[in-house]
Protein backbone atom coordinates (compact mmCIF):
# COMPACT_ATOMS: atom_id res chain seq x y z
CA UNK A 1 0.00 0.00 0.00
CA UNK A 2 1.23 3.44 -0.84
CA UNK A 3 1.73 6.04 1.81
CA UNK A 4 -0.51 9.04 1.24
CA UNK A 5 -0.33 12.45 2.85
CA UNK A 6 -3.24 14.88 2.84
CA UNK A 7 -2.96 18.41 4.17
CA UNK A 8 -5.82 19.76 6.30
CA UNK A 9 -6.31 22.78 8.48
CA UNK A 10 -5.32 21.76 12.00
CA UNK A 11 -8.12 22.78 14.36
CA UNK A 12 -7.23 21.13 17.67
CA UNK A 13 -3.71 19.96 18.35
CA UNK A 14 -2.55 16.50 19.35
CA UNK A 15 -1.42 13.38 17.48
CA UNK A 16 -3.53 10.28 16.96
CA UNK A 17 -2.97 6.95 15.25
CA UNK A 18 -5.73 4.49 14.53
CA UNK A 19 -8.00 2.73 12.07
CA UNK A 20 -10.06 5.01 9.88
CA UNK A 21 -13.84 4.88 10.20
CA UNK A 22 -15.16 6.69 7.14
CA UNK A 23 -18.71 7.99 6.73
CA UNK A 24 -19.80 9.99 3.73
CA UNK A 25 -22.87 11.13 5.66
CA UNK A 26 -22.92 13.73 8.46
CA UNK A 27 -22.98 12.28 11.98
CA UNK A 28 -24.36 13.55 15.27
CA UNK A 29 -22.76 12.35 18.49
CA UNK A 30 -26.13 12.68 20.20
CA UNK A 31 -28.48 10.29 18.42
CA UNK A 32 -26.24 8.54 15.90
CA UNK A 33 -23.77 7.16 18.47
CA UNK A 34 -24.77 5.45 21.71
CA UNK A 35 -23.26 5.71 25.18
CA UNK A 36 -20.85 2.84 24.44
CA UNK A 37 -19.54 4.56 21.33
CA UNK A 38 -21.40 2.30 18.89
CA UNK A 39 -22.68 3.88 15.70
CA UNK A 40 -26.42 3.22 15.84
CA UNK A 41 -27.71 5.42 12.99
CA UNK A 42 -30.28 3.24 11.22
CA UNK A 43 -29.21 2.14 7.75
CA UNK A 44 -25.80 3.78 7.99
CA UNK A 45 -23.11 1.75 6.15
CA UNK A 46 -21.08 1.62 9.39
CA UNK A 47 -24.07 0.80 11.65
CA UNK A 48 -22.86 -1.34 14.56
CA UNK A 49 -19.21 -0.20 14.33
CA UNK A 50 -17.49 1.25 17.38
CA UNK A 51 -15.97 4.72 17.12
CA UNK A 52 -13.64 4.01 20.07
CA UNK A 53 -9.96 4.59 19.22
CA UNK A 54 -10.80 5.23 15.54
CA UNK A 55 -9.91 8.15 13.36
CA UNK A 56 -13.45 9.20 12.51
CA UNK A 57 -13.70 10.80 9.06
CA UNK A 58 -17.00 12.39 7.94
CA UNK A 59 -18.28 15.54 6.23
CA UNK A 60 -19.65 17.48 9.20
CA UNK A 61 -21.33 17.18 12.57
CA UNK A 62 -25.08 17.53 12.72
CA UNK A 63 -27.86 17.62 15.26
CA UNK A 64 -28.20 18.41 18.92
CA UNK A 65 -25.71 20.42 20.94
CA UNK A 66 -25.92 17.55 23.47
CA UNK A 67 -23.34 15.86 21.22
CA UNK A 68 -20.73 17.93 23.01
CA UNK A 69 -21.27 16.28 26.40
CA UNK A 70 -21.60 12.89 24.71
CA UNK A 71 -17.99 13.18 23.55
CA UNK A 72 -16.96 14.06 27.10
CA UNK A 73 -18.86 11.01 28.36
CA UNK A 74 -17.20 8.70 25.83
CA UNK A 75 -13.79 10.07 26.83
CA UNK A 76 -14.50 9.44 30.48
CA UNK A 77 -15.39 5.83 29.71
CA UNK A 78 -12.41 5.27 27.40
CA UNK A 79 -14.66 4.95 24.35
CA UNK A 80 -13.80 8.15 22.48
CA UNK A 81 -12.51 8.33 18.93
CA UNK A 82 -8.72 8.84 18.79
CA UNK A 83 -9.11 11.63 16.26
CA UNK A 84 -11.79 13.41 14.24
CA UNK A 85 -11.56 14.64 10.65
CA UNK A 86 -14.34 16.78 9.14
CA UNK A 87 -14.21 17.35 5.41
CA UNK A 88 -16.87 20.02 4.88
CA UNK A 89 -17.84 22.30 7.72
CA UNK A 90 -16.68 22.85 11.25
CA UNK A 91 -19.55 22.68 13.72
CA UNK A 92 -18.96 24.74 16.89
CA UNK A 93 -20.68 22.16 19.09
CA UNK A 94 -18.42 19.41 17.80
CA UNK A 95 -15.37 21.60 18.43
CA UNK A 96 -16.59 22.14 21.99
CA UNK A 97 -16.97 18.39 22.48
CA UNK A 98 -13.56 17.63 21.03
CA UNK A 99 -11.95 20.23 23.34
CA UNK A 100 -13.64 18.70 26.40
CA UNK A 101 -12.66 15.18 25.33
CA UNK A 102 -9.15 16.24 24.24
CA UNK A 103 -9.43 14.84 20.71
CA UNK A 104 -7.23 16.13 17.84
CA UNK A 105 -9.37 17.65 15.08
CA UNK A 106 -8.75 18.43 11.41
CA UNK A 107 -10.92 20.19 8.83
CA UNK A 108 -10.84 21.50 5.24
CA UNK A 109 -8.75 18.94 3.27
CA UNK A 110 -6.79 19.94 0.19
CA UNK A 111 -7.64 16.62 -1.52
CA UNK A 112 -10.73 14.42 -1.73
CA UNK A 113 -10.06 12.27 1.32
CA UNK A 114 -12.84 9.81 0.42
CA UNK A 115 -10.94 8.86 -2.73
CA UNK A 116 -7.83 7.89 -0.81
CA UNK A 117 -8.90 6.69 2.63
CA UNK A 118 -11.37 3.89 3.37
CA UNK A 119 -12.71 2.35 6.57
CA UNK A 120 -10.06 0.09 8.12
CA UNK A 121 -7.01 1.94 6.72
CA UNK A 122 -4.38 2.85 9.29
CA UNK A 123 -4.03 6.60 9.47
CA UNK A 124 -2.16 9.08 11.59
CA UNK A 125 -3.24 12.68 12.14
CA UNK A 126 -1.44 15.66 13.60
CA UNK A 127 -3.72 18.47 14.75
CA UNK A 128 -0.80 20.88 14.96
CA UNK A 129 0.50 20.56 11.41
CA UNK A 130 -2.87 19.54 9.95
CA UNK A 131 -1.35 16.51 8.24
CA UNK A 132 -3.17 13.20 7.73
CA UNK A 133 -0.97 10.26 6.74
CA UNK A 134 -2.32 6.96 5.44
CA UNK A 135 0.24 4.27 6.30
CA UNK B 1 -5.02 35.05 19.71
CA UNK B 2 -4.23 38.26 21.61
CA UNK B 3 -5.01 38.03 25.30
CA UNK B 4 -5.15 40.89 27.79
CA UNK B 5 -3.24 40.76 31.07
CA UNK B 6 -6.35 39.82 33.04
CA UNK B 7 -7.17 37.08 30.50
CA UNK B 8 -3.63 35.71 30.83
CA UNK B 9 -4.08 35.74 34.61
CA UNK B 10 -7.27 33.73 34.29
CA UNK B 11 -5.48 31.26 32.02
CA UNK B 12 -2.51 30.88 34.35
CA UNK B 13 -4.72 30.01 37.30
CA UNK B 14 -4.55 33.22 39.34
CA UNK B 15 -8.31 32.92 39.88
CA UNK B 16 -8.19 29.21 40.60
CA UNK B 17 -8.06 25.96 38.64
CA UNK B 18 -11.69 25.95 37.45
CA UNK B 19 -11.46 29.38 35.83
CA UNK B 20 -8.09 28.42 34.31
CA UNK B 21 -9.65 25.31 32.76
CA UNK B 22 -12.64 27.33 31.53
CA UNK B 23 -10.35 29.95 29.99
CA UNK B 24 -8.15 27.34 28.33
CA UNK B 25 -11.24 25.74 26.72
CA UNK B 26 -12.45 29.14 25.46
CA UNK B 27 -9.03 29.98 24.00
CA UNK B 28 -9.01 26.66 22.11
CA UNK B 29 -12.50 27.39 20.80
CA UNK B 30 -11.40 30.84 19.67
CA UNK B 31 -8.31 29.51 17.94
CA UNK B 32 -10.37 26.85 16.14
CA UNK B 33 -12.44 29.65 14.60
CA UNK B 34 -9.55 32.08 14.00
CA UNK B 35 -10.59 34.57 16.70
CA UNK B 36 -8.21 37.49 17.16
CA UNK B 37 -9.32 38.31 20.66
CA UNK B 38 -11.74 37.68 23.51
CA UNK B 39 -14.70 39.87 24.45
CA UNK B 40 -16.17 40.57 27.88
CA UNK B 41 -19.64 39.13 28.12
CA UNK B 42 -22.22 40.62 30.46
CA UNK B 43 -24.76 37.79 30.63
CA UNK B 44 -25.03 34.05 29.97
CA UNK B 45 -27.96 31.70 29.34
CA UNK B 46 -26.76 28.14 29.78
CA UNK B 47 -27.92 24.57 29.39
CA UNK B 48 -29.05 23.37 32.83
CA UNK B 49 -27.53 19.93 32.38
CA UNK B 50 -29.81 16.98 31.80
CA UNK B 51 -30.49 14.00 34.03
CA UNK B 52 -31.63 12.18 30.88
CA UNK B 53 -28.06 12.15 29.57
CA UNK B 54 -25.25 10.40 31.37
CA UNK B 55 -22.53 12.44 33.01
CA UNK B 56 -23.99 15.93 32.67
CA UNK B 57 -25.10 16.56 36.25
CA UNK B 58 -21.93 14.91 37.59
CA UNK B 59 -19.80 17.23 35.46
CA UNK B 60 -21.44 20.39 36.85
CA UNK B 61 -21.47 18.97 40.34
CA UNK B 62 -17.73 18.27 40.08
CA UNK B 63 -17.07 21.91 39.17
CA UNK B 64 -19.21 23.19 42.02
CA UNK B 65 -17.34 20.91 44.45
CA UNK B 66 -14.21 22.80 43.42
CA UNK B 67 -15.91 26.06 44.36
CA UNK B 68 -16.87 27.21 40.85
CA UNK B 69 -19.16 30.23 40.74
CA UNK B 70 -20.39 32.20 37.75
CA UNK B 71 -18.89 35.63 37.15
CA UNK B 72 -21.77 37.22 35.18
CA UNK B 73 -25.56 37.05 35.57
CA UNK B 74 -26.50 33.57 34.38
CA UNK B 75 -29.90 32.04 33.69
CA UNK B 76 -30.62 28.42 32.83
CA UNK B 77 -32.57 26.42 30.27
CA UNK B 78 -35.61 24.15 30.74
CA UNK B 79 -35.20 20.79 32.49
CA UNK B 80 -37.06 17.50 32.07
CA UNK B 81 -39.55 17.87 34.93
CA UNK B 82 -41.64 20.53 36.68
CA UNK B 83 -40.01 20.86 40.09
CA UNK B 84 -42.88 23.00 41.38
CA UNK B 85 -45.48 20.26 41.13
CA UNK B 86 -43.87 17.19 39.51
CA UNK B 87 -46.66 14.79 40.50
CA UNK B 88 -49.30 16.83 38.65
CA UNK B 89 -47.72 15.93 35.31
CA UNK B 90 -46.61 12.44 36.33
CA UNK B 91 -42.87 13.13 36.41
CA UNK B 92 -40.93 10.04 37.59
CA UNK B 93 -39.72 10.50 41.22
CA UNK B 94 -36.18 9.31 40.45
CA UNK B 95 -35.76 12.06 37.86
CA UNK B 96 -37.22 14.62 40.24
CA UNK B 97 -34.60 13.58 42.78
CA UNK B 98 -31.82 14.08 40.19
CA UNK B 99 -33.11 17.55 39.38
CA UNK B 100 -33.38 18.56 43.03
CA UNK B 101 -29.70 17.70 43.26
CA UNK B 102 -29.04 19.76 40.14
CA UNK B 103 -30.97 22.69 41.61
CA UNK B 104 -28.67 22.60 44.65
CA UNK B 105 -25.63 22.63 42.32
CA UNK B 106 -27.02 25.62 40.37
CA UNK B 107 -27.71 27.47 43.60
CA UNK B 108 -24.18 26.88 44.88
CA UNK B 109 -22.71 28.11 41.60
CA UNK B 110 -24.85 31.24 41.50
CA UNK B 111 -26.78 30.13 38.41
CA UNK B 112 -30.39 31.38 38.46
CA UNK B 113 -32.69 28.35 38.32
CA UNK B 114 -34.96 30.01 35.76
CA UNK B 115 -35.44 26.79 33.74
CA UNK B 116 -36.76 28.79 30.84
CA UNK B 117 -36.38 29.15 27.08
CA UNK B 118 -37.42 32.83 27.18
CA UNK B 119 -35.09 34.45 29.74
CA UNK B 120 -35.62 37.86 28.08
CA UNK B 121 -39.15 37.89 29.54
CA UNK B 122 -37.73 37.55 33.05
CA UNK B 123 -35.46 40.51 33.51
CA UNK B 124 -32.56 39.35 31.33
CA UNK B 125 -32.71 42.15 28.77
CA UNK B 126 -29.17 42.88 27.55
CA UNK B 127 -29.04 46.21 25.70
CA UNK B 128 -28.05 46.85 22.10
CA UNK B 129 -24.43 45.94 21.42
CA UNK B 130 -23.94 43.91 24.62
CA UNK B 131 -21.90 40.75 23.99
CA UNK B 132 -23.51 37.74 25.68
CA UNK B 133 -23.31 33.94 25.48
CA UNK B 134 -26.58 32.10 25.02
CA UNK B 135 -27.81 28.67 24.05
CA UNK B 136 -31.47 27.93 23.10
CA UNK B 137 -32.13 28.88 19.51
CA UNK B 138 -35.36 30.77 20.27
CA UNK B 139 -33.59 32.94 22.84
CA UNK B 140 -30.46 33.49 20.72
CA UNK B 141 -32.45 34.88 17.81
CA UNK B 142 -34.52 37.16 20.07
CA UNK B 143 -31.41 38.57 21.76
CA UNK B 144 -29.80 39.29 18.38
CA UNK B 145 -32.75 40.46 16.31
CA UNK B 146 -35.12 42.13 18.78
CA UNK B 147 -32.78 43.42 21.50
CA UNK B 148 -29.68 44.00 19.36
CA UNK B 149 -27.46 42.19 21.88
CA UNK B 150 -24.85 39.86 20.35
CA UNK B 151 -24.59 36.13 20.81
CA UNK B 152 -23.58 33.11 18.82
CA UNK B 153 -25.50 29.86 18.70
CA UNK B 154 -23.57 28.75 21.74
CA UNK B 155 -23.60 25.27 23.21
CA UNK B 156 -22.21 23.75 26.35
CA UNK B 157 -19.36 26.29 26.51
CA UNK B 158 -21.76 28.96 27.78
CA UNK B 159 -20.83 27.46 31.13
CA UNK B 160 -17.17 28.46 30.66
CA UNK B 161 -18.23 31.90 29.44
CA UNK B 162 -20.34 32.29 32.58
CA UNK B 163 -17.43 31.23 34.81
CA UNK B 164 -14.94 33.65 33.22
CA UNK B 165 -17.05 36.46 31.73
CA UNK B 166 -15.22 35.88 28.43
CA UNK B 167 -16.01 34.52 24.96
CA UNK B 168 -13.94 34.45 21.77
CA UNK B 169 -14.90 37.18 19.29
CA UNK B 170 -16.35 35.04 16.52
CA UNK B 171 -19.50 34.65 14.42
CA UNK B 172 -22.43 36.90 15.32
CA UNK B 173 -20.29 39.01 17.65
CA UNK B 174 -18.75 40.52 14.49
CA UNK B 175 -20.58 43.26 12.50
CA UNK B 176 -20.03 41.63 9.12
CA UNK B 177 -21.84 38.42 10.05
CA UNK B 178 -24.96 40.24 11.23
CA UNK B 179 -25.86 41.88 7.92
CA UNK B 180 -28.89 40.69 5.96
CA UNK B 181 -28.41 38.05 3.27
CA UNK B 182 -31.99 37.55 2.02
CA UNK B 183 -34.73 40.11 1.43
CA UNK B 184 -38.06 38.57 2.38
CA UNK B 185 -41.23 40.27 1.22
CA UNK B 186 -44.25 39.10 3.22
CA UNK B 187 -47.31 39.38 0.99
CA UNK B 188 -49.91 37.80 3.19
CA UNK B 189 -51.77 38.84 6.33
CA UNK B 190 -50.61 37.06 9.45
CA UNK B 191 -53.71 36.58 11.57
CA UNK B 192 -52.30 35.34 14.88
CA UNK B 193 -49.20 34.24 16.80
CA UNK B 194 -49.30 30.78 15.24
CA UNK B 195 -49.08 32.30 11.76
CA UNK B 196 -45.87 34.08 12.78
CA UNK B 197 -44.42 30.71 13.80
CA UNK B 198 -45.42 29.27 10.43
CA UNK B 199 -43.83 32.24 8.61
CA UNK B 200 -40.59 31.69 10.53
CA UNK B 201 -40.66 27.98 9.79
CA UNK B 202 -41.19 28.62 6.07
CA UNK B 203 -38.42 31.23 5.78
CA UNK B 204 -35.98 29.22 7.93
CA UNK B 205 -36.22 26.36 5.46
CA UNK B 206 -35.31 28.70 2.61
CA UNK B 207 -32.47 30.69 4.18
CA UNK B 208 -30.74 27.95 6.23
CA UNK B 209 -28.01 29.78 8.11
CA UNK B 210 -28.66 33.16 6.45
CA UNK B 211 -29.88 36.46 7.88
CA UNK B 212 -33.33 37.34 6.50
CA UNK B 213 -34.52 40.94 6.25
CA UNK B 214 -38.31 41.17 6.44
CA UNK B 215 -40.49 43.61 4.59
CA UNK B 216 -44.26 43.85 4.91
CA UNK B 217 -44.65 42.98 8.58
CA UNK B 218 -46.91 45.39 10.48
CA UNK B 219 -45.76 46.29 13.99
CA UNK B 220 -45.52 42.81 15.53
CA UNK B 221 -46.25 42.25 19.22
CA UNK B 222 -43.66 40.70 21.54
CA UNK B 223 -45.27 37.26 21.44
CA UNK B 224 -45.34 37.37 17.64
CA UNK B 225 -41.63 38.19 17.50
CA UNK B 226 -40.87 35.35 19.92
CA UNK B 227 -42.79 32.91 17.72
CA UNK B 228 -41.28 34.21 14.46
CA UNK B 229 -37.77 33.68 15.81
CA UNK B 230 -38.57 30.24 17.20
CA UNK B 231 -39.84 29.16 13.77
CA UNK B 232 -36.82 30.56 11.91
CA UNK B 233 -34.40 28.78 14.23
CA UNK B 234 -36.26 25.46 13.99
CA UNK B 235 -36.31 24.73 10.27
CA UNK B 236 -33.09 26.67 9.68
CA UNK B 237 -30.11 27.59 11.80
CA UNK B 238 -31.03 31.27 11.72
CA UNK B 239 -29.51 33.27 14.60
CA UNK B 240 -30.28 36.78 13.37
CA UNK B 241 -32.95 38.55 11.34
CA UNK B 242 -33.86 42.15 10.67
CA UNK B 243 -37.17 43.92 10.67
CA UNK B 244 -36.22 47.45 9.64
CA UNK B 245 -37.47 49.90 12.25
CA UNK B 246 -37.66 47.22 14.93
CA UNK B 247 -34.27 45.51 14.96
CA UNK B 248 -32.10 48.05 16.84
CA UNK B 249 -29.22 48.00 14.36
CA UNK B 250 -31.49 48.22 11.31
CA UNK B 251 -33.29 51.57 11.10
CA UNK B 252 -33.76 50.97 7.36
CA UNK B 253 -33.65 48.09 4.90
CA UNK B 254 -30.46 49.54 3.42
CA UNK B 255 -28.81 49.51 6.85
CA UNK B 256 -29.92 45.92 7.41
CA UNK B 257 -28.25 44.91 4.15
CA UNK B 258 -25.11 46.96 4.83
CA UNK B 259 -25.80 49.10 1.76
CA UNK B 260 -25.43 46.10 -0.56
CA UNK B 261 -28.01 44.42 -2.79
CA UNK B 262 -29.57 41.36 -1.12
CA UNK B 263 -28.02 38.02 -2.04
CA UNK B 264 -31.46 36.61 -2.68
CA UNK B 265 -35.08 37.80 -2.76
CA UNK B 266 -37.94 35.76 -1.39
CA UNK B 267 -41.63 36.49 -1.54
CA UNK B 268 -44.02 34.80 0.87
CA UNK B 269 -47.70 34.36 0.05
CA UNK B 270 -50.70 32.79 1.75
CA UNK B 271 -50.07 29.43 0.09
CA UNK B 272 -46.59 29.23 1.64
CA UNK B 273 -48.04 29.63 5.14
CA UNK B 274 -50.73 27.05 4.42
CA UNK B 275 -48.07 24.63 3.18
CA UNK B 276 -46.33 24.82 6.58
CA UNK B 277 -49.57 23.84 8.33
CA UNK B 278 -50.00 20.96 5.90
CA UNK B 279 -46.45 19.78 6.51
CA UNK B 280 -46.81 19.88 10.30
CA UNK B 281 -50.30 18.36 10.48
CA UNK B 282 -49.93 14.59 10.25
CA UNK B 283 -53.22 13.43 11.79
CA UNK B 284 -56.85 14.45 12.12
CA UNK B 285 -58.30 16.40 15.04
CA UNK B 286 -60.22 13.35 16.27
CA UNK B 287 -57.03 11.55 17.35
CA UNK B 288 -55.72 14.33 19.63
CA UNK B 289 -54.84 13.19 23.15
CA UNK B 290 -52.37 15.91 24.19
CA UNK B 291 -52.60 19.66 23.74
CA UNK B 292 -49.53 21.77 24.36
CA UNK B 293 -49.47 25.56 24.54
CA UNK B 294 -46.27 27.32 25.51
CA UNK B 295 -43.53 26.82 22.95
CA UNK B 296 -41.73 29.08 23.58
CA UNK B 297 -42.97 29.33 27.18
CA UNK B 298 -46.13 31.42 27.45
CA UNK B 299 -45.99 35.01 28.64
CA UNK B 300 -48.45 36.22 31.27
CA UNK B 301 -50.54 37.76 28.50
CA UNK B 302 -50.80 34.43 26.68
CA UNK B 303 -51.76 32.68 29.92
CA UNK B 304 -54.47 35.29 30.39
CA UNK B 305 -55.87 34.52 26.92
CA UNK B 306 -55.86 30.79 27.65
CA UNK B 307 -57.52 31.34 31.03
CA UNK B 308 -60.22 33.50 29.41
CA UNK B 309 -60.95 30.73 26.92
CA UNK B 310 -61.09 28.13 29.70
CA UNK B 311 -63.30 30.10 32.08
CA UNK B 312 -66.30 27.97 33.02
CA UNK B 313 -65.11 25.14 30.75
CA UNK B 314 -63.81 21.67 31.51
CA UNK B 315 -60.97 19.86 29.69
CA UNK B 316 -62.30 16.58 28.26
CA UNK B 317 -61.20 13.52 30.29
CA UNK B 318 -59.60 11.92 27.20
CA UNK B 319 -57.30 14.87 26.56
CA UNK B 320 -54.39 16.35 28.50
CA UNK B 321 -53.77 20.10 28.36
CA UNK B 322 -50.40 21.55 29.36
CA UNK B 323 -49.72 25.26 29.28
CA UNK B 324 -45.97 25.75 29.64
CA UNK B 325 -44.49 28.80 31.30
CA UNK B 326 -41.77 29.95 33.68
CA UNK B 327 -41.72 30.68 37.40
CA UNK B 328 -42.10 34.46 37.06
CA UNK B 329 -45.12 34.33 34.77
CA UNK B 330 -46.53 31.55 36.94
CA UNK B 331 -46.28 33.68 40.08
CA UNK B 332 -48.17 36.48 38.35
CA UNK B 333 -50.70 34.05 36.88
CA UNK B 334 -51.39 32.78 40.37
CA UNK B 335 -51.75 36.30 41.71
CA UNK B 336 -54.15 37.21 38.93
CA UNK B 337 -56.27 34.09 39.39
CA UNK B 338 -55.43 32.60 35.96
CA UNK B 339 -53.79 29.55 37.52
CA UNK B 340 -56.94 28.82 39.50
CA UNK B 341 -59.12 29.05 36.36
CA UNK B 342 -56.84 26.72 34.39
CA UNK B 343 -56.61 24.25 37.26
CA UNK B 344 -60.36 24.27 37.81
CA UNK B 345 -60.86 23.53 34.12
CA UNK B 346 -58.58 20.51 34.41
CA UNK B 347 -55.64 22.03 32.54
CA UNK B 348 -52.09 22.13 33.88
CA UNK B 349 -50.04 25.29 34.07
CA UNK B 350 -46.56 23.76 33.91
CA UNK B 351 -43.24 25.37 34.89
CA UNK B 352 -39.57 24.52 34.29
CA UNK B 353 -40.00 22.06 31.44
CA UNK B 354 -41.16 21.49 27.87
CA UNK B 355 -42.59 18.25 26.37
CA UNK B 356 -39.77 17.80 23.86
CA UNK B 357 -37.10 18.06 26.57
CA UNK B 358 -39.05 16.18 29.22
CA UNK B 359 -39.51 12.69 30.63
CA UNK B 360 -42.06 12.15 27.81
CA UNK B 361 -39.22 11.84 25.29
CA UNK B 362 -38.88 8.43 23.64
CA UNK B 363 -35.27 8.09 24.83
CA UNK B 364 -36.28 8.90 28.41
CA UNK B 365 -39.15 6.39 28.29
CA UNK B 366 -36.87 3.73 26.84
CA UNK B 367 -34.45 4.12 29.77
CA UNK B 368 -37.38 3.29 32.06
CA UNK B 369 -38.27 0.23 29.97
CA UNK B 370 -41.29 1.83 28.29
CA UNK B 371 -41.42 1.17 24.55
CA UNK B 372 -44.70 2.94 23.67
CA UNK B 373 -44.81 6.70 23.02
CA UNK B 374 -46.57 8.64 25.78
CA UNK B 375 -48.45 10.83 23.30
CA UNK B 376 -50.39 9.69 20.26
CA UNK B 377 -51.27 13.02 18.64
CA UNK B 378 -50.17 16.40 19.91
CA UNK B 379 -52.07 19.56 19.02
CA UNK B 380 -50.09 22.75 19.57
CA UNK B 381 -50.10 26.40 18.54
CA UNK B 382 -46.37 26.30 17.75
CA UNK B 383 -44.63 25.16 14.58
CA UNK B 384 -41.45 24.63 16.60
CA UNK B 385 -43.09 22.30 19.11
CA UNK B 386 -44.75 20.26 16.34
CA UNK B 387 -41.46 19.93 14.48
CA UNK B 388 -39.55 18.53 17.46
CA UNK B 389 -42.43 16.53 19.01
CA UNK B 390 -42.62 14.27 15.99
CA UNK B 391 -39.14 12.88 16.44
CA UNK B 392 -38.50 13.26 20.17
CA UNK B 393 -41.93 12.07 21.37
CA UNK B 394 -42.71 9.86 18.37
CA UNK B 395 -46.22 11.29 17.96
CA UNK B 396 -48.40 12.74 15.24
CA UNK B 397 -48.81 16.50 15.31
CA UNK B 398 -51.35 19.19 14.52
CA UNK B 399 -50.83 22.94 14.55
CA UNK B 400 -53.67 25.40 15.10
CA UNK B 401 -54.47 28.65 16.93
CA UNK B 402 -54.77 28.86 20.72
CA UNK B 403 -58.55 29.20 20.28
CA UNK B 404 -58.77 25.97 18.29
CA UNK B 405 -56.39 24.20 20.69
CA UNK B 406 -58.54 25.01 23.70
CA UNK B 407 -61.74 24.20 21.85
CA UNK B 408 -60.34 20.76 21.04
CA UNK B 409 -59.13 20.30 24.63
CA UNK B 410 -62.67 20.91 25.86
CA UNK B 411 -64.49 18.94 23.18
CA UNK B 412 -62.11 15.99 23.27
CA UNK B 413 -61.27 13.84 20.26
Amino acid sequence: MTRIEIQFKGILSGKALGKALVSRQPLGFYGDIDEDGILVAKGHPCEGCSVADCILIYPEAKGSSAGCMMLHWLAKRGRKPAGIVNTQRLDPNLVEGAILADIPLLCCPELDVYKWVATGDRVEIDGQSGLLVKM
Amino acid sequence: MRLTCSEKDLLSGKEGPVKALAMSHLVKLGEAFDAEEMVDITYAHMSSGSALRSGEIDYLSGLSDQGARVKVPTSSEVIAVDLRDPAAIGAPPSLVKDYRRLLAVHTRMGIAATYTCVPFTQGYVPPKGACIASMESAAIIYFNAVLGARTNRCGFFVLFAALTGKYPKIGYLLDKNRLGTHLVSVQTNLLNVTDYGALGYHVGRLVGGGVPVFQGLERPRQEELIMLGAGLATSGTVAMYHIPGITPEAPTTAAALGGEAPGERISVNTGDIQAVYQHLCTASHNTVDFIYLGCPQYTLEQIRTAADLLTGKRVHPDTTLWIGTNRMAFAMARRMGYHEIIKKAGGKLVCDTCPVDSFLRLDALKKRGIQQPAVQTMLTDSAKQAHYARTTLGCNTLVDTVHACIQTAVRGK
